[in-house]
């Protein structure tokens, strides 16, 4: 069961390290998170698909309560580790749908 | 009617008796010699099975006898099946009924084997034959061209492979293309890598013998030990060899040793040969013209491109022009023949063709020509081919490698040679697995130059920089054993595909 999202008012830290960990758990068995550059371009390589980007946006969701708007589940903004964070942080504050 | 390739033999046999024919183990069986093996073998099976039209089964490993007895069903007019020897014994039978053989023959007794043939003992002239032939011995069986011989079986690797009826006339014109184009005749030595059952032997062993030359016969127990293949070549003075990618790939791991100098015609067979080995090559045979070749099994050869060395080598290789007498033909996704440059299943028809399968349905395969021309029958192959603006002719893959990946058509093959071009990787095969979301996902498996040697995540940007994105792998795995590899030393992509659908894809 996910856990209970946290309070809106309080504004997550989203880690690249905690995305990297997630996307290498979850695409890229055997690799180790460390090597996972920031800006590794995940789409291009194909590590992540359309699916993927769902699945991302459902892990956000889970872990920090951080829901995505519809108009950013777009490929731009999975395309690398610190794009997911700063798409996750925009959302979590509020300014998402950019 | 022009002698057929028997009959060649026979005349080198009376012509030049104390010529090598083969070697074997260093020893030469000279042509006289071989005749008279022939001979009595011919007598044996004539003796042990009456010819009812029937074919039969050779349960055969390489060696000078089982060539004799090979050539005593030739000097007979009989048609054979000749499969590999390491085919187990079921499906072994149940090919032998499936051509209608009436008996299985060996040299050697063995499970399935009906009738043992010495071709070391017993007359080589029996009562009622006339001699007139080489050395007072029989002359070949005249026969029609259109008769088969040869029952080669396709390498199909799922279920039982298909036979291929050869007939007598489609060799003679094909030994005539070999003696021709590599200059194969008295004093020339042809390396023969392949096993006896291969098609590739039709070059290496029956038109070298057809045209007087020396079958140099690789033992297959020692076909994987680079210092005896490269002992082969020098000590016998082998100056054509003909082979599959790992042969060259096992001769370069003598290079230190210095280039062979021997060989004249360098002929790739069997495989597209990487590009890596390629690049390598030239330091093992610097002097020697290289050629590409390309067949197949229902067709013989249909293509040969030589290399030009002035020029860089780049894989793939074309397969460049069409031999004497081939028609050929690219069609497009509507089936009818392109004209121009672009891409298509590649149709083929030889001199050398078969009639088509004497176990399986042939019309899938065997056709006119789309466009209606008639008075031709085509060879689908199953290749993709590429025609280029200025006519050259390339293969993009095997239509059975295509796959679907997300609605994107992907050659897994085209997969494999991307990751090969990455210079840490040795060995790579991509194999395609269901996926009920993407319709396949692409599965790489891959060894390294040596442990750690890249990463998973600079191989993936290696592809993504060379390929559209459902050309990159699902997954890269790699290994540290060599991958599995088939007795014709291609990569066993389906042994790779059962293991990973076995453990849950």
């Amino acid at each position: 069961m996910p856990a209970e999202p946290p309070a809106a008012t309080a504004v997550p830290d989203v880690l690249d390290g905690d995305i990297a960990a997630f996307v290498v758990e979850r695409f890229l068995p055997g690799v180790d998170a460390g090597e996972l550059d920031p800006d590794y371009d995940l789409l291009a390589t194909a590590v992540i698909d359309s699916l993927g980007i769902l699945h991302i946006a459902a892990w956000l969701e889970q872990r920090y309560g951080i829901v995505l708007p519809d108009a950013d589940l777009a490929g731009r903004n999975f395309r690398t580790v610190a794009a997911i964070r700063a798409v996750a942080e925009r959302a979590a504050r509020g300014e998402g749908g950019a | 009617m022009s002698p057929s390739f028997v009959e060649a033999f026979a005349r080198h046999a009376a012509d030049r008796p104390g010529a090598p024919a083969l070697v074997w183990e260093d020893r030469p069986v000279g042509y006289a010699e071989l005749y008279a093996l022939a001979c009595r073998a011919r007598a044996q099976v004539e003796a042990a099975v009456p010819d009812d039209g029937r074919p039969v089964g050779l349960r055969v490993r390489k060696s000078p006898e089982t060539v004799a007895l090979v050539l005593g069903c030739l000097l007979a007019g009989r048609s054979f099946l000749l499969p590999s020897h390491e085919l187990p014994d079921a499906p072994f039978g149940e090919l032998c009924r499936q051509a209608g053989c009436s008996a299985v023959l060996s040299t050697l007794p063995g499970p399935l084997v009906d009738v043992v043939v010495d071709p070391h003992t017993g007359p080589a002239t029996p009562a009622g034959h006339p001699g007139g032939g080489p050395g007072g011995l029989p002359l070949p069986r005249r026969t029609a061209e259109d008769a088969p011989g040869f029952l080669l079986t396709t390498s199909g690797s799922t279920g039982l492979p298909k036979v291929v009826p050869l007939p007598y006339g489609a060799v003679t014109r094909f030994s005539g293309w070999v003696g021709e184009t590599f200059r194969v005749g008295p004093g020339t030595a042809v390396l023969n890598y392949a096993p006896l059952n291969f098609d590739i032997s039709l070059l290496d062993v029956w038109s070298t013998l057809a045209c007087g030359g020396t079958a140099v016969l690789v033992d297959p127990e020692r076909a994987t030990v680079p210092r005896h293949l490269r002992e082969q070549i020098v000590r016998h003075r082998v100056s054509v060899v003909q082979g599959v990618p790992l042969l060259f790939r096992l001769l370069l791991e003598t290079a230190e040793q210095g280039p062979l100098e021997g060989p004249e015609h360098v002929v790739f067979a069997g495989d597209a040969m990487p590009g890596r080995l390629l690049d390598e090559l030239p330091r093992l045979l610097p002097g020697a013209r290289w050629y590409n070749n390309y067949g197949c099994t229902e067709t013989n050869n249909s293509f040969l491109h030589e290399v030009d060395r002035t020029l860089p080598v780049t894989a793939p290789l074309p397969i460049g022009r069409p031999l004497p007498g081939v028609e050929w033909l690219i069609t497009g996704g509507d089936g009818r023949a392109l004209h121009g440059p672009g891409s298509g299943e590649l149709l083929v028809s030889t001199p050398f063709q078969t009639a088509g399968y004497a176990n399986a349905a042939s019309g899938e395969r065997f056709g006119p020509h789309p466009d209606g021309v008639a008075g031709r029958v085509y060879y689908r192959t199953g290749d993709l081919a590429t025609r280029e603006a200025d006519g050259t002719v390339r293969l993009v893959g095997r239509q059975d490698f295509l796959v679907k990946v997300r609605g994107f058509q992907v050659s897994t093959q085209s997969v494999e040679g991307v990751l090969l071009e990455h210079p840490e990787v040795v060995e790579a095969a991509v194999v395609a697995l269901p996926d009920p979301v993407a319709g396949h996902r692409l599965h790489a498996r891959i060894r390294l130059t040596g442990p750690g040697a890249a990463g998973v995540l600079a191989l993936r940007q290696h592809c993504a920089q060379r390929s559209a994105r459902a050309a990159v792998p699902a997954v890269i795995e790699t290994v540290r054993e060599p991958l599995p590899r088939t007795s014709t030393g291609k990569v066993d992509r389906n042994r790779i595909r059962e293991q990973l659908l076995a453990a849950g894809g």
